[in-house]
């Protein structure tokens, strides 16, 4: 797999991180801006590729290698930055383009401008915090980047919700496991859900969005 | 050569309509950029409706003029670029063209716009007389802090922008010493909102910082020295120092 990472902060040592752990073998390309980055950079990470290019120059590289490119991230520290790369290279037709956010506030002008993988590091905060003060009665613990579907925990607060649940996870054959109020993780079949416990589902949006809004309104 | 207009902004849901539609009037003018600082309001609503591009700026920080700036002028994709506070309510087409005319006529690279008002309360107690100090071929400029500037957009490229306050004198001094052109363009009245002197304190204190930093840099001043004082100055109680 052949990479480029823009960027040599924070977000984009987490990205060449992670794609060598995907591909040990894959060629990574790091592109700074900095030359005392890039020499810092040679030293973090021996085995990938540094550049150091001028802030326009990017697009002209990514013209002259988008045969070769497998993966493009954009994670430089500002956001203008990334959503200007990362729509360089979809136009490009580079296959898969991922933009990390800086400012979570961007990511809906990121997704109106067709950015279709962008990274808002900062989701998992109010996804943990949910999941862990657990007030509310549905939480989505995590949203999938690629199918629109996501992981749901579900508070069983009354025997109404506790049917609804069952139903629920019955008529779309959801996989799902159960947490008890001690925290302890059980399996087994619907049945076995009980008040009291928080139920983790695998679904997607578009079947669980109305269950959720009734359950939200109090219809549970 | 295609302009772009960048105005840094948040919560100015009341002035810009005007300020997109007056920077779209001027000539050679190709996008206008609002880079917004998280407005509550519906001033990125408003942006986007009247034809503008948005972006929000990188840090959650405000104000972060100087992260503003940069975004909008990575942001841009005119020739020239243009930065203008958006809460100028005498803001008119003309205006705006004076500040990028030397530079399409080739007489400068960068443009500083000055009014003819006296200087801010930063300007002449702080900016000035460091200027004075450290860089005095610079102390020619009437506004060094100006926010009115444009420049071509490869010359924004060859610099480092201050994430705040300290940006604007930043762009001066470095830009002074990569050899670029520079300009002081008288752009007429401008009539805006004052900020008030609580908001004034950061601002000073940033605005000393990048000039200091810059002279440590350019071996000016002593460094160590220096650092001791930078890091110190935010910290004294002016109260207890007698000074208040």
């Amino acid at each position: 797999m052949r990479s480029i990472v823009i960027g040599g902060g924070h977000l984009a040592y987490f990205t060449v991180a992670a794609l060598r752990e995907i591909d040990p073998k894959g060629r990574i390309i790091i592109i700074e801006f900095t030359s005392e980055k890039v020499e810092m950079l040679k030293k973090t990470f021996p085995y990938a590729e540094t550049v150091f290019s001028s802030i326009d120059k990017v697009e002209e590289y990514i013209i002259e290698n988008r045969s070769l490119i497998d993966v493009l991230v954009s994670a430089t520290d500002s956001d203008a930055l990334n959503l200007r790369y990362a729509k360089h290279s979809i136009k490009n037709e580079v296959p898969i383009v991922i933009a990390i956010l800086n400012n979570p506030l961007n990511e809906p002008i990121f997704i109106k401008e067709k950015i279709k993988y962008v990274i808002n590091p900062y989701k998992t905060i109010t996804s943990k915090v949910k999941e862990i003060v657990n007030k509310f009665r549905v939480n989505m613990i995590y949203e999938f980047s690629k199918i629109n579907a996501g992981i749901y925990a579900l508070k069983i607060e009354d025997a109404k919700m506790l049917r609804k649940v069952q139903s629920f996870i019955l008529k779309n054959d959801s996989p799902f496991f159960i947490v008890s109020v001690d925290d302890r993780v059980r399996a087994g079949s619907v049945e076995n859900i009980q008040v009291g416990d928080v139920v983790y589902i695998s679904c997607l949006d578009k079947d669980i969005r109305s269950f959720i809004e009734k359950i939200r309104e109090g219809g549970g | 050569m295609d302009v772009s207009v960048v105005f840094p902004s948040k919560n100015r849901e009341k002035y810009v309509r005007k300020a997109v539609r007056t920077a779209f009037k001027a000539r050679h003018v190709k996008e206008v950029i609002i880079v917004d600082g998280g407005s509550s309001d519906n001033t990125v609503e408003v942006a986007l409706k009247e034809g503008a591009r948005v972006i929000i700026q990188s840090n959650l920080v405000y104000p972060g003029k100087g992260v503003a700036m940069r975004d909008g002028a990575y942001f841009s994709s005119g020739d020239i670029i243009v930065f203008v506070d958006i809460d100028i309510t005498n803001l008119t087409p003309q205006f705006i063209e004076k500040l990028y005319t030397p530079i399409i006529r080739g007489e400068a690279e960068f443009v500083k716009g000055c009014f003819g008002r006296a200087a801010g309360r930063v300007t002449e107690l702080v900016a000035k007389p460091l200027l004075r100090m450290f860089y005095p071929e610079l102390a020619r400029f009437k506004q060094p802090l100006s926010g009115e500037i444009a420049g071509l957009r490869r010359v924004f490229y060859q610099v480092e922008f201050e994430d705040g306050w300290g940006v604007d004198i930043g762009l001066l001094i470095d830009l002074y010493r990569k050899g670029v052109k520079i300009v002081e363009e008288d752009l007429g009245f401008k009539e805006h909102e004052m900020k008030p002197l609580h908001a004034l304190t950061d601002m000073a204190y940033q605005v000393a910082e990048a000039i200091l930093k810059r002279a440590i840099r350019d071996m000016k001043i002593d460094e160590v020295w220096a650092k001791k004082y930078i890091s110190t100055i935010s910290e004294i109680d002016l109260g207890r120092a007698g000074y208040a």
